[in-house]
């Protein structure tokens, strides 16, 4: 492993996928590139489209690219999975060990906490990002992976006021160790990515050029509520807003079983007329610029980028209480907050954006204003790397160097 | 299980998926019931995999459940090295063994899609085989079979039974299935063996106060596993729809047969605790005994995106209790417009809030329509009417070309 200096920090990764979490660490890693001179290296457990933006920024290793060496291929083809398992736990033990004395672990994304079991035990300070609430923390997250969570960790970044809350309710985590830091997006970086091709998606999915469009962004899967987009396109079928409303959901994996069963909803219901969904896309803003209003239906969601994204292009929010988003949203002020499940409430604030674009324009433009003021990497990253710097400090404190 | 020596070589082997108490095997187990009480048709029969109705089918006929043909010890021990394609390989050997002496059986009749796969054990198949499948799946059910099941389904079936009209129409327009060769037959019920078992009052109202509901209050239920195509998540919109509107009197809606491990199941019960229903909404576990669940149901709700025909509605329906489901579902056939219970859009949850308020603040609509539909049930979903017109059917396909 290449580097002059021996890493201060390692930073682990969940995946490369183009989504929240590792999108945020992405913007951090970059502006401390650019920044400061910390020295710091990347793990991550799975690769993804964003793989070559993390090889620019740091030395970076990625696990998952051990089931493509040719000792574990050969393993596999002769069905000896155990053994191709084992190899691969071996040479990831080995790929880490450079690691073992690094005196910060950064895990990014619960999952990214079994690095703690490839690292073996050693004097560290170690750092959890959380950017899960309780459903992603108790169903979807291995027992043993939740044990080191709450365990092994020394301090938590949390993404919002409701991650902060539920690991202190629901999970005993001392309040003072955890640190809220929302999420941040690259302001400039995104603006400039704008292409203003609305008109040709519109064009492209057949939206007529007087239709108003809601949209949402995220994986077609329960907890991101595209059954509740769905049913919220039932409930425009009752209303009459003088012109079409059409519905876009962005991010949907067409192999993905969610998808399918939108796919199948949306047909059965009669709704592909009026309801589009369209799978993970590399310039979203296009996506976005389509929209009129951006609907957040997730069940739970800590803080989703993508939300900032839109606000960005001056996008008024429509979503539940029990997102992070309701935080930023506030009452009216950049966005609107509705009780969680209340679809027909939902319905009405949409309606009530659409009927009247002055107050569209505003709401957006506030949510314009605070997205570049609060929640640019130039903000938010110094902040976080003001922790970052003191727990470092506190880790070479009285005993070391 | 051992197999007993039968006299006379089979006519027809009935293959079934498992013995749960549920649709298919139910069905299927009052019918050969019927064909052991009303005719000398020699008959086997074998299960992919056992269940709590193994017993039932072992009085009527032998039988043969694959999951218990003895487990080799070289496939336990292939196994726990993971060769999981030799182990299957020895597995089926051995199933095969356990099929040699029906090899040779000149009807296989396959209940329900799945069950296909026993066609394979049994060898080449002698000149005069016949293979009858009965449809019980729609499209996603289809679809979570995998391709290669699906292929075999329209390349070894000679005659199809269809669950519903709707079922019916897939395979003839959606599998190209020459419509000649599909036959519809609708699911049937023991009528005489329900009526034997009436839940008495005490049973009624232990269940009532199991989930805290007061004398007075109107019961919406449904029943089914929590899986997304039953649409629980569908049924809790009903009941927050229903909440918010005025009511003449309390509303509690539940849902039978949620098992509570199940992580479908935990999320409903998130959802259900965050929007503050847990007064009104009661998840419960699937029981032997149902009827009196079924007995204090006001309205019964079919929520399934897609369904062929559930026997529970017809149970229900024995009750006296109207139902109302969405289009694409065998119920849309059964209710017709109005006359044993209402059909409403695909989806459309406040169509469906609306049919069941009125359901629910009309006692004589109610008693009118529930009467018709047990009546309904009686006439035409009685093994005593289905059986013979689906023996009928068996008879003409198996004869000698």
């Amino acid at each position: 492993m290449p580097s002059r200096r021996r890493p201060e920090v390692l930073f682990v990764g969940h995946e490369a996928t183009r989504t929240g979490a590792p999108l945020m660490l992405l913007y951090f890693l970059r502006w401390l590139r650019a920044n400061t001179d910390l020295e710091f290296a990347v793990v991550l457990l799975d690769g993804g489209p964003l793989v070559d933006d993390y090889a620019e920024v740091a030395p970076l290793r990625v696990l998952a690219d051990l089931r493509r060496s040719r000792v574990s291929r050969i393993l596999e083809r002769y069905h000896l999975r155990q053994f191709a398992g084992l190899y691969r736990s071996v040479m990831a033990r080995r790929w880490c060990a450079p690691f073992r004395a690094t005196p910060l672990v950064y895990c990014n994304s619960i999952t990214s906490i079994r690095i703690l079991s490839l690292l073996g035990g050693h004097e560290r300070t170690v750092v959890s990002h959380v950017h899960e609430l309780e459903l992603a923390i108790s169903v979807q997250t291995p027992p043993a992976d939740r044990d080191r969570l709450l365990h092994d960790v020394d301090w938590y970044v949390a993404a919002s006021d409701l991650v902060k809350d539920n690991l202190v309710s629901n999970h005993e985590v001392d309040p003072d160790r955890i640190v809220r830091h929302y999420e941040f997006i690259e302001v400039e970086a995104f603006v400039d990515a704008v292409p203003g091709h609305g008109t040709d998606l519109r064009a492209a999915l057949a939206i007529p050029a007087d239709a108003a469009v809601i949209g949402a962004v995220g994986v077609a899967e329960s907890r991101k509520g595209p059954d509740l987009f769905l049913a919220l396109a039932m409930a425009f079928r009752r209303r009459d807003l003088g012109r079409p409303v059409h519905f876009v959901w962005v991010g949907a994996d067409p192999a993905g079983e969610g998808t399918q069963w939108m796919a199948h909803d949306i047909d059965k219901a009669g709704l592909g007329d009026i309801v589009h969904v369209v799978g993970s896309q590399a310039a979203p803003a296009a996506w976005f610029e389509l929209f009129d209003v951006l609907t957040l239906t997730s069940r739970e969601d800590p803080f989703p980028l993508v939300c900032l994204e839109s606000s960005l292009l001056g996008t008024p929010i429509v979503c539940f209480d029990n997102t992070g988003m309701a935080e930023f949203a506030g009452d009216g002020e950049c966005g609107f907050v509705v009780p969680y499940l209340d679809v027909h409430v939902m319905a009405d604030r949409v309606e009530g954006l659409l009927r009247d674009p002055d107050l569209s324009a505003a709401v957006g433009a506030r949510a314009s204003a605070r997205v570049r003021a609060r929640h640019d990497a130039s903000y938010g990253a110094p902040r976080l790397y003001g922790d970052l710097e003191a727990w470092l400090r506190g880790e070479e404190g009285p005993g070391g160097g | 299980m051992m197999r007993r020596r039968v006299e006379r070589s089979p006519d027809v082997l009935f293959a079934g998926h498992d013995a749960t108490r549920t649709g298919a095997p139910l069905m299927l187990l009052y019918f050969l019931r019927w064909l052991r009480d009303n005719t000398d048709l020699a008959f086997e029969i074998v299960l992919v995999d056992g269940g709590p109705l193994v017993d039932d089918f072992a009085e009527v006929a032998p039988v043969t459940v694959l999951a218990d043909v003895e487990e080799a010890m070289t496939s336990r021990w292939l196994d726990r090295l993971r060769l999981r394609k030799a182990a299957t390989a020895v597995r089926t050997r051995r199933q095969r063994a356990a099929l040699e002496a029906l090899r040779r059986v000149p009807t296989v009749y396959c209940n329900s899609s799945s069950c296909i796969s026993v066609v394979p054990l049994l060898g080449p198949a002698p000149p005069d085989r016949v293979v009858i499948t009965h449809v019980h799946e729609m499209e996603a059910g289809f679809r979570s079979m995998g391709p290669a099941v699906v292929e075999l389904v329209f390349s070894v079936t000679d005659w199809f039974v269809a669950a519903s009209e709707r079922v019916r129409t897939l395979l003839i327009e959606r599998y190209d299935a020459d419509p000649d060769h599909v036959v519809r037959h609708y699911e049937f019920i023991d009528v005489a063996a329900m009526a034997g078992e009436p839940p008495s009052v005490a049973d009624i109202a232990a269940a009532r106060e199991a989930c805290g509901i007061p004398e007075g209050a109107a019961v919406v239920g449904a029943v089914g596993v929590t899986q997304w195509r039953k649409g629980p998540d569908l049924f809790l919109l009903l009941a927050h729809l229903m909440g918010r509107r005025e009511q003449g009197r309390e509303v509690h809606f539940v849902w039978l047969g949620a098992d509570p491990d199940a992580d479908e199941t935990r999320s409903l019960l998130s959802d259900i605790a965050r929007t503050g229903l847990g007064e009104r909404v009661h998840l419960v576990a699937p029981e032997r005994a149902p009827a009196r669940w079924f007995a204090l149901f006001d309205v019964f709700v079919l929520t399934s995106r897609e369904d062929p025909f559930p026997l529970v509605c017809l149970e229900s329906s024995l009750m006296g209790t109207p139902i109302v489901c969405f289009d694409n579902t065998g119920m849309a056939e059964f209710v017709g417009d109005g006359d044993c219970g209402y059909m409403v859009d695909y989806i459309d949850v406040e169509a469906m809030a609306d049919r069941v308020t009125s359901l629910l603040d009309d006692h004589d609509l109610r008693r009118e329509v529930g009467e018709r539909a047990a009546r309904r049930v009686r006439d035409e979903f009685d093994v005593s009417a289905g059986a013979p017109a689906l023996y009928r059917d068996l008879e003409r396909w198996r004869m000698p070309r």
